[in-house]
């Protein structure tokens, strides 16, 4: 992997490039006018004077490209879903369309999209098709409906979602024990944290597994735990069989046997007794008071909730393991799709290629592996009000690099290990995340997030190995939501949720037979097989 | 002479009362516990270990939140919507009720305007609708598009119009007497006698337009214009995580910012302050009984 990086470094971005996406960028004349919606995320905010519809995006749009931007509305992140939906539902939408992946299937079910198969191939720069050759085609196979592309997917890459599992390497050490290899180890190690009393503080008040009432999302669930059974139990977690079908993951033989060990772990007590009624908040309170040693869960646990604990008690220190079997073949994690957001273009946009251009140009100012990077339009530094405002919020389409935060690690790493160590020649992340790592190490507390986010022995050095090990699953069907799909997916999951909790508790195991009978005739056989005719 | 009491009364006072304490407390405790948690360490707050009294007392996120521009601005936005919405309603009420008081004799087509009215309290016609309506009327993104949708509010309308028929009529006939038309009896006689009427109904349009979310955020265009309650939801509403499976670490680091706990509580007890504050000044217009002695004989 790290080669393959080095080489696409050396050779493609710093020699070639630059006067090729500069050739990218060609101006409309007489100016087009472009309307867009955009989704602020969180901390977004405007200095100088600056708005939605007059910033460094909109004014570099307006002066290099010939296209007049205009935002009919601008919602904050968390509400986005519900202003679209009505927006859709009343058809008042504008050319450029950020949609999630069901908004994306209504728009093309309803006639809304515009099929950009064509205008995209042609219109790609050199650059953004790197990155879109990078991601292998995952990001587009989701915005293709019957062999047609419908949407510019907002590529952001599936390589950082495997599970990981974290653990308090304190607690280990104070008890003797080593980072588990099996799950057999991990029950040792709960077993441990549960009556050993690692905290020290003469009460059993201590558990082994945090675990959240949802049972996936990230975050505290169970999907880390089941991987080490060879089972993907994910909403969205498609497998192929050995007869090269697609399946579904979570109705297959090897979630059942994981259930069966989970319910021993919480028949044992080395889970939360009250997990049921705990969501991702109240099991982070577990986690933040020291409740809990052990919690599975993705990369950014570092920075929610894990700094808070490290707040609450500087000795905590959780840290990155990977993912283990109950048997002897290796436990692989899982990960999806690569893009959470799809542009939609309009069908009365007059303008298509626009929208192309738009990314264009966004991976030319912002992509630090461009020749045209500028960090003026990444952001800007403190201002009165804030540390940092993040200006590449601001643009109408966006899209990165499908590997950015591994690549980010592999910087880090070789400056710590003195492979790399001259900060001139570090490109923009790397410097950025470097810098926070040595203060972390220098005793800066509040930066321990960094550290064990992208440093050298964190999340990313986990996530580095899976993938250098070729351990990791893709599912097999990461594409556009079918039309069953739509109508019956989300009371199929609630299904499962309800089944998996009432095994976890102690119902026979034999629920979930029935489970995967109810399943098939609920709508998953269908399912199944659109999935299957999706595919091919 | 002393009262007797039946041992069943006295049990069912009892019953009643802690009954009815348990409510209270019910109700109180979760506010005290947010004022708790605004006061508090953020480490304590995320822990979960601030029940009902301040751990690590600060006032950090009080001064945040003052400081922060988006609550302040919403704030604002928040007060103008209070204070012309609900004297709007007020007014709109007010003039409303009055002539479908009225009975027959006096107002011929009563009946027809009370069911045209009415009807709108029973039937509406639905988001979508509404949405496109006030999209084409060109009120979106403005503070009008919160208070002219919700000007007649029929429900008060109807509360009124009955506590105008409680009135004795011999009050008004006394107006006419000495020479004043139906718009003196109106504001100098009938609008005066109903206080409490009226100070209900303020209080309900008040709330209603104090704890509104979900107009702000369909409505405008741009989260500048969002009311309190809008911009409150923002805050509070809990993440996707699904979101951050990709995040980068500018993202990942305003997550932590927006998942503290002691500045979401500061906000939230700041928004219902003012609610807090003018009950008691309010509920003095409730009790008492202004047409009392107002006919004699």
């Amino acid at each position: 992997m790290n080669k393959f990086f080095v080489a696409l470094l050396a050779t493609a971005f710093l020699a070639g490039l630059g006067a090729q996406t500069k050739a990218a960028l060609v101006a409309y004349d007489p100016a087009i006018t472009i309307t867009t919606v955009k989704s602020l995320p969180d901390g977004i905010a405007f200095v100088n004077g600056d708005d939605i519809n007059n910033n460094v995006w909109t004014r570099f749009y307006d002066g290099k490209l010939g296209i007049k931007g205009k935002v009919l509305w601008a919602v904050p992140q968390a509400q986005f879903d519900q202003k679209m939906n009505l927006a859709i539902a009343a058809n008042d939408l504008p050319d450029i369309i950020p949609a999630t992946l069901q908004q994306f299937k209504q728009l093309v079910d309803n006639g809304v999209a515009m099929d950009m198969t064509a205008v995209f191939k042609d219109n790609l720069s050199p650059l953004a098709k790197q990155m879109f050759d990078l991601d292998k085609g995952v990001a587009l196979s989701q915005a293709t409906v019957k062999g047609r592309l419908y949407g510019i997917p907002q590529l952001a890459g599936n390589t950082d979602s495997p599970q990981l599992i974290w653990i308090r390497a304190d607690w280990l050490k104070k008890l003797g024990l080593n980072p588990p290899k099996t799950i057999d180890d991990l029950e040792k190690i709960a077993t441990a944290f549960k009556t050993r009393d690692p905290d020290g503080n003469g009460a059993a008040d201590t558990f082994g597994l945090a675990v959240n009432k949802d049972l996936f999302g990230g975050i505290s669930d169970i999907e880390g735990f089941l991987n080490g059974y060879h089972g993907y139990s994910g909403d969205n977690d498609w497998i192929k069989t050995a007869s090269g079908q697609i399946a579904y993951g979570a109705i297959q033989p090897e979630v059942k046997a994981g259930l069966a060990r989970l319910q021993k772990f919480y028949k044992d007590g080395l889970l939360d007794p009250e997990f049921i009624v705990k969501d991702t908040s109240k099991v982070n309170e577990s986690i933040v008071s020291g409740k809990v040693g052990i919690v599975f869960g993705q990369h950014f646990l570092p920075f929610w909730p894990l700094q808070d604990a490290k707040n609450a008690d500087n000795s905590a220190d959780w840290r990155p393991y990977p993912i283990v079997s109950a048997d002897g073949k290796p436990a692989q994690p899982i990960t999806g799709g690569s893009a959470a957001v799809i542009y939609v273009i309009n069908k009365k946009c007059k303008n298509p290629e626009a929208a192309v251009r738009l990314l264009n140009a966004y991976y030319s100012k912002d992509l630090p592996l461009s020749a045209d990077f500028d960090d003026s339009f990444h952001k800007i530094d403190a201002t009165k009000d804030r540390a940092q405002v993040p200006v590449f919020q601001y643009a109408f389409v966006q899209g990165w690099h499908p590997q950015q935060n591994l690549f980010i690690h592999q910087g880090v790493r070789d400056y710590f290990n003195g492979k790399q160590t001259d900060k001139s020649k570090m490109i923009f992340w790397v410097k950025d995340n470097t810098e926070q790592c040595e203060a972390a190490l220098k005793g800066d507390k509040s930066k321990w997030c960094a550290l064990m986010w992208s440093g050298p022995d964190g999340a990313f050095s986990v996530i580095d190995k899976y993938w250098a090990g070729n351990q990791v699953k893709v599912s097999a069907y990461v594409g556009a939501s079918t039309e069953t799909m739509v109508a019956k997916m989300s009371t199929l999951n609630k299904m499962k949720l309800e089944t998996f909790t009432k095994i976890i508790l102690g119902q026979p195991i034999t629920e979930f037979d029935k489970f995967v009978d109810n399943w098939k005739k609920l709508g998953g056989d269908q399912i199944t097989k659109e999935v299957n005719a999706a595919a091919n | 002479m002393r009262i007797k009491t039946a041992t069943g009364d006295r049990i069912f006072g009892i019953v009643n009362g802690t009954f009815f304490c348990i409510l209270a407390l019910l109700c109180l405790l979760p506010l005290v516990n947010v004022l708790a948690v605004s006061f508090s360490s953020s480490t304590a707050a995320s822990a979960g270990i601030v029940t009902l009294w301040p751990v690590n007392f600060t006032l950090k996120s009080y001064q945040y939140a003052i400081a922060k521009p988006e609550f302040v601005r919403s704030f604002t936005v928040s007060v103008v919507r209070l204070l012309l919405g609900v004297g709007i309603n007020m007014v709109l009420t007010i003039v409303c009720a009055y002539p479908l008081s009225k009975d027959r004799k006096a107002f011929g087509a009563r009946g027809f305007y009370v069911w045209f009215f009415f009807i709108t309290m029973i039937f509406s016609g639905g988001l979508i609708p509404w949405y496109m309506t006030i999209q084409t009327l060109g009120l979106g993104n403005s503070i009008w598009a919160l208070i002219l949708p919700g000007a007649v509010p029929v429900f008060n309308v109807i509360l009124l119009l009955n506590f105008y028929r409680s009135l004795p009529v011999q009050l008004e006939e006394s107006a006419y007497m000495d020479g004043a038309g139906a718009w003196q009896a109106l504001w100098k006689i009938v609008v005066p006698l109903s206080t409490p009427a009226l100070a209900t109904i303020a209080l309900f349009s008040a709330v209603g337009h104090w704890n509104s979310w979900f107009d702000g955020l369909v409505l405008m265009s741009d989260p500048k214009n969002y009311p309190l309650q809008s911009y409150l939801q923002t805050v509070v509403v809990s993440r996707d995580m699904t979101l951050y499976q990709h995040a980068t670490k500018e993202q990942l680091e305003m997550l932590q910012s927006v998942s503290d706990r002691t500045t979401k509580a500061a906000q939230i007890f700041i928004a219902t302050l003012p609610i807090l504050l003018a009950y008691p000044f309010l509920q003095r217009y409730f009790v008492k009984g202004l047409t009392l002695g107002g006919v004699k004989g």
